[in-house]
């Protein structure tokens, strides 16, 4: 059997292994994309919504840090929780939670930059007409979010995919352990990388089949909301 | 998104398409793979020695690929190596019984040992063979890193297992999946037990690391050579392999890490070989 048939058979048969593997990569992603969605939203509609000074430097610094290398966020995480390390008395190293904190620093800019993008292009008119009708500061941001509220689902659908594709700071935090035989720290693409160099290519393709279709599921999401909702 | 993604697709295809194009453009020299093992790469050894190499016979250029034993044998079987550098006996021998190599060299050898806090909870120390050792680990379910991933290291640990006739079963028992440096790391900062082969841990000082156990003799970690029959690069694979247990590569191989470690890192094995 070749081994995409051979992966094939597996996703048919899942066992209890792979099925810890899905379910820690889609915690992880799922803690930190819920941090970065309580960052990346509301610095994205202040900085696509106001004026001031050093607006630009900030832009500048939101739009580098998309750009930001996984390995090097996972590789300053692991120097600052290490024991020894700034945060080291903390004990989180080789923790979920050091996963978390590794990839928040990622899908924050991804989140605020696409935020911001859409908040910007909203009608000049529109934030002069609610304060006209006497809306209150928290009645603005609300009309802005109803207004943008599919691009904000599409920034937080494409940081969910750019963190559960993510390998390079989750094995560095992580350590892709498992701890008395049950899964710890091993996600779906930390596993491809051990089950490539044990040589089980079918399992590693197992779980690359699983990330493709999920990466394919998120685009499905994404190019509804834009083509089927247009942004004024 | 889409956008991105289809982007990235076009250019990983032209990275790719490069690479292959330069892999195909070297005619001066012949490149052949060698499959070897993180143990030897992070000792520190294999980039002066594959160096030294290409300095003797600089006809030939060596492409390292350092994955775990496991994975290197299986990157023979699939064709993609052409030489195997390995520390897996059990493996090595059932893939020349299977009749896919020219030939198998004793290299060199170098021991394992169990490392751990200085504090010693499980007190090896005084334990007197491996198995107790391992044995008094699992009763006082001290912390203990396994590799997890099918090399040479790995295996031998299963085995101390086994022998003891004890199973790691429990919370205590951690599994990385990666290699050996990594996995030094990870014992050092949960302050846990791990059997590693010493010249990766000389190389990689931890100071919360104590070799605790070394004076079993069985703890010894042989280190074979076998150019694959049928390799796309057989003479040279040959000629490496031919190379690596002459006089010069065993000279190289004795001294290296004396003047740092006041000790040589591998011994040679106890009689001189010749190529069959």
């Amino acid at each position: 059997m070749s081994p995409l048939s051979e992966a094939f058979h597996l996703l048919t048969h899942l066992d209890p292994y792979m099925i810890s593997v899905i379910a820690v990569s889609f915690k992880v992603s799922a803690a930190s994309l819920a941090l970065s969605m309580l960052v990346g939203l509301p610095v994205g509609i202040a900085l696509g919504t106001t004026r001031f000074a050093g607006r630009l430097g900030f832009l500048i610094l939101v739009n580098s840090a998309i750009g930001l290398p996984p390995v090097v966020v996972g590789l300053v995480t692991f120097l600052a929780l290490r024991s020894g390390g700034v945060f080291g008395s903390a004990g989180l190293l080789y923790t979920p939670t050091a996963m978390v904190i590794a990839q928040v620093p990622l899908a924050v800019p991804l989140i605020a930059g696409i935020t911001m993008a859409a908040v910007s292009s909203l009608p000049r008119g529109l934030i002069l007409q609610t304060r006209a009708f006497g809306a209150n500061r928290i009645q603005q941001i609300a009309a802005i979010v109803r207004h943008s509220r599919s691009s904000l689902v599409a920034a937080c659908v494409a940081g969910f995919a750019a963190t559960i594709s993510e390998v390079g700071a989750i094995l560095i935090t992580g350590g892709n352990l498992l701890i008395g035989g049950r899964n710890y720290t091993r996600t779906m693409t930390t596993a491809i990388v051990l089950e490539t160099r044990l040589g089980n290519f079918a399992r590693a393709l197992a779980f690359g089949i699983i990330l493709i279709a999920i990466i394919v599921v998120v685009n499905i999401i994404l190019t509804r909301i834009q083509v089927g909702k247009p942004q004024r | 998104m889409k956008v991105w993604v289809t982007g990235a697709l076009i250019v990983a295809l032209i990275v790719t398409a490069g690479g292959c194009q330069s892999s195909a453009s070297t005619n001066a020299t012949e490149k052949f793979t060698l499959a070897s093992t993180t143990s030897i790469q992070d000792s520190g050894l294999l980039a002066p020695l594959t160096a030294l190499f290409e300095k003797d016979i600089p006809h030939y250029r060596v492409a390292v690929v350092a994955v775990g034993s496991g994975e290197a044998i299986q990157l023979a079987r699939a064709g993609d190596a052409d030489v195997l550098l390995t520390h897996s006996p059990e493996d090595e021998a059932r893939f020349m019984r299977d009749g896919l190599g020219v030939s198998r060299q004793p290299v060199m050898q170098s021991t394992f040992v169990i490392a751990g806090p200085a504090s010693d909870p499980a007190h090896i120390r005084q334990t007197s063979t491996v198995s107790e050792a391992f044995t008094s680990i699992l009763k006082t379910s001290s912390k203990f890193i396994s590799r997890g991933d099918g090399s040479g290291t790995h295996k031998r640990e299963q085995k101390i297992w086994r022998s003891a006739g004890v199973e790691p079963k429990g919370d205590w028992y951690i599994s990385t999946g990666q290699g050996q440096g990594e996995s030094l790391d990870v014992a050092a900062q949960q302050d846990a037990y791990i059997l590693t082969d010493l010249p990766t841990l000389l190389n990689n000082p931890k100071p919360r690391l104590k070799v605790l156990f070394d004076h079993d003799p069985i703890l010894v970690n042989p280190y074979s050579v076998i150019p694959v029959k049928g390799a796309k690069h057989l003479a040279a694979a040959i000629a490496f392999a031919n190379w690596i247990t002459g006089t010069h590569a065993r000279s190289f191989i004795a001294s290296f890490g004396k003047s740092r470690f006041a000790r040589g890192l591998f011994t040679l094995p106890a009689k001189p070989t010749t190529h069959a």
